[in-house]
């Protein structure tokens, strides 16, 4: 069963404070009944602070070289070693997480508004609006992500922000087709249904009656693809085609560490390790965030 | 059936259709101009014209899009613009390695997947279940390139067991040939085993507590017999689909692995093209793997009608 399969929230008699309290005092006992999903919230909150304060915690100028010093192993003075250009690899990495949540939030956001809204026009409206955003999204899923990637980033020309754009487009499709299917059957429901009879606007149905009601599902997919985007980006720059150098990325960092492992491992393990636990912490996060929002949905 | 068939290849056509429209603008918003990349910036104004006109540059877009059009039904993908070749012959000379590297991956990846979200399904609670979901979500989240660089750094520079990198052709020197398999093969192996074992057990695990399930071990069937023959026949069918979309996927891992291991391919092409900004090459790379995976979804699909007899072959 996907996400998108979720049943609308029957409108609640309780006040709104009530039920934010209840709801407030269940994820609290969720999380404390939970004690893996507590620790990986301790450390996705780390991440966000080692990318928030980045600047603060790096040793030395990521980007400063320093060709006296290269190559080197980790040591007290450089806890990663030094890259081939003798730049502190623990600086970089540290830099690294900035660069990725940035994209992280950037590609997922562009991913969430033009799905969102594509899916909440095709699924209100139906008729020409649902045809071409449908078979706009198949076209998109006719081309293995990576490779649309590539090709918007070909055309767009090679950049940080012009990848961020590609990983934001290959996202539409999952918000588009979740959001579509929740609005199909929240646009049955009364309230909906009160809405139109008390003369509210059709753009006001979507966006104040029905988005609030639909959103926890978006939720959830937005804190999975949190991953995915990581990963497409740092894919993109491991190409060479995303981060361009001297700025601290993580796949671009892989890229030119590969070419030295012989000499210094540490320079691809580093950024390798960053990579993989900032993605196992998303996917672990949207797991248990998915059980959470909808316990109908926990993986067997 | 073969009605299903004609009209589910018919609903192909306004897809194909709209994905050759994307790929002509993404073509046309590429900046710089094609025909001083060929004749660089000394060209003669003349000579620039001249070009414009062989290549068609000089008509208006739809005519453009039609003339490509024609010239992609019979594989005409135009010329590098670094070697000058022809895309189709850069392509055709390289996809024998990329299909050696993506099948055996591929194939390897299914075998273990089916073997280990059987276990974890079958023996649900016990470590052996633990251990499956472990390694599953463990390199579901590790991206292949970087798999792909630990495995050159354990078992090429620690241990020297395998090279690094390269590649001879099976028919020169076979033993060599999947000696250099091995490690680009694992990186697919391992990615495809992690992603698709996940589907493969909560699949069984459905499967084995369903109506027939339950008659058949009343029927005193062994154990091997029900999930084999019964559990495993139904299960599969899901995990077809994504098989399916993995099959169709593997010029994704072509890219990255081939690019590590030194393997000269079509994805180690496309990203030596992208460094020389050689965007024939790109586009025709792009335009073939979106086919691909469209006929891997129509096959899947095919399939899918095939093997289940619920799945209805007639129009609604």
């Amino acid at each position: 069963m996907v996400a998108g399969e979720r049943l609308v929230p029957i409108p609640s008699a309780l006040g709104e404070s009530a039920l934010a309290a209840r709801r407030k005092h269940s994820l609290s006992r969720f999380i404390v009944n939970h004690r893996v999903l507590s620790a990986f919230i301790v450390i996705f909150v780390a991440l966000v602070l080692v990318a928030v304060f980045a600047d603060a915690l790096a040793t030395y100028n990521p980007t400063k070289t320093a060709p006296t010093i290269k190559m080197r192993s980790p040591s007290g003075a450089h806890w990663l070693g030094t890259d081939y250009l003798g730049r502190d690899m623990y600086s970089r990495v540290i830099k690294g997480a900035q660069v990725s949540m940035r994209v992280a939030v950037i590609a997922v956001s562009i991913s969430l508004v033009v799905g969102v809204v594509m899916g909440l026009m095709a699924g209100y409206f139906g008729g020409l609006a649902d045809l071409l955003c449908g078979r706009y999204v198949d076209a998109q899923l006719a081309f293995p992500g990576i490779l649309l990637a590539i090709a918007i980033v070909n055309a767009l020309g090679p950049g940080l922000y012009h990848a961020m754009i590609a990983v934001g487009i290959l996202g539409v499709p999952l918000y588009f087709r979740l959001t579509r299917g929740q609005v199909l059957q929240a646009k049955e429901q009364e309230y909906v249904r009160a809405a139109e009879v008390i003369g509210a606007s059709r753009w006001r149905i979507m966006f104040r009656h029905i988005l609030p009601n639909i959103a926890n599902p978006l939720v959830v997919a937005a804190s999975l693809a949190g991953g995915n985007a990581i990963l497409a980006l740092a894919a993109l720059s491991f190409l060479g085609i995303a981060a361009q150098p001297p700025t601290p990325d993580w796949g671009a960092m892989i890229n030119i560490g590969k070419d030295y492992l012989h000499n210094n491992m540490w320079m691809a393990i580093g950024p390798g390790a960053a990579i993989f636990l900032t993605v196992f912490t998303y996917y672990m996060l949207g797991d248990a965030l998915r059980d959470y929002l909808d316990p109908r949905l926990k993986t067997r | 059936m073969t009605g299903y068939i004609v009209r589910r290849v018919l609903s192909m056509i306004p897809v194909a259709l709209l994905v050759t429209i994307a790929l002509f603008v993404l073509i046309r918003l590429t900046p710089g101009d094609p025909v001083r990349v060929i004749l660089g910036q000394e060209a003669t104004p003349q000579n620039v014209k001249a070009l414009r006109h062989e290549l068609g540059l000089d008509e208006s877009y739809p005519v453009q899009y039609v003339k490509w059009l024609g010239r992609l039904a019979h594989l005409d993908f135009g010329r590098s613009l670094a070697s000058r070749e022809p895309v189709r012959k850069a392509i055709g000379e390289r996809l024998p390695a990329t299909l050696e590297l993506g099948l055996t991956g591929f194939a390897v990846g299914l075998i273990f997947a089916i073997i280990l979200g059987t276990v974890a399904a079958v023996w649900r609670d016990s470590v052996w279940s633990r251990l499956t979901t472990a390694f599953s979500l463990v390199f579901v989240s590790l991206p292949n390139f970087v798999l792909g660089v630990l495995l050159i750094l354990l078992f090429a520079l620690h241990w020297r067991i395998f090279s690094p990198g390269g590649y001879v052709a099976f028919s020169r020197a076979p033993a060599q040939n999947l000696r250099y398999l091995v490690l680009p093969a694992s990186v697919g192996a391992v990615t495809g085993a992690a992603t698709l074992s996940r589907f493969v057990r909560s699949s069984l695990l459905e499967a084995l507590y369903t109506d027939y399930i339950r008659t058949a071990r009343a029927k005193g069937l062994r154990e091997f017999v029900v999930v084999a023959r019964h559990a495993m026949r139904n299960a599969l069918l899901p995990v077809l689909t994504l098989a399916g979309l993995a099959l169709g996927g593997l010029w994704e891992g072509a890219v990255i692995t081939e690019t590590i291991f030194t393997w000269p391919g079509v994805g180690r092409l496309t990203v030596d093209a992208l460094g020389r900004r050689d965007y024939p090459i790109v586009q025709a790379v792009v335009l073939i793997a979106a086919f691909s995976y469209m006929i891997a979804n129509l096959l899947v699909d095919i399939a899918y009608a095939y093997l289940d007899p619920r799945i209805s072959y007639g129009r609604r």
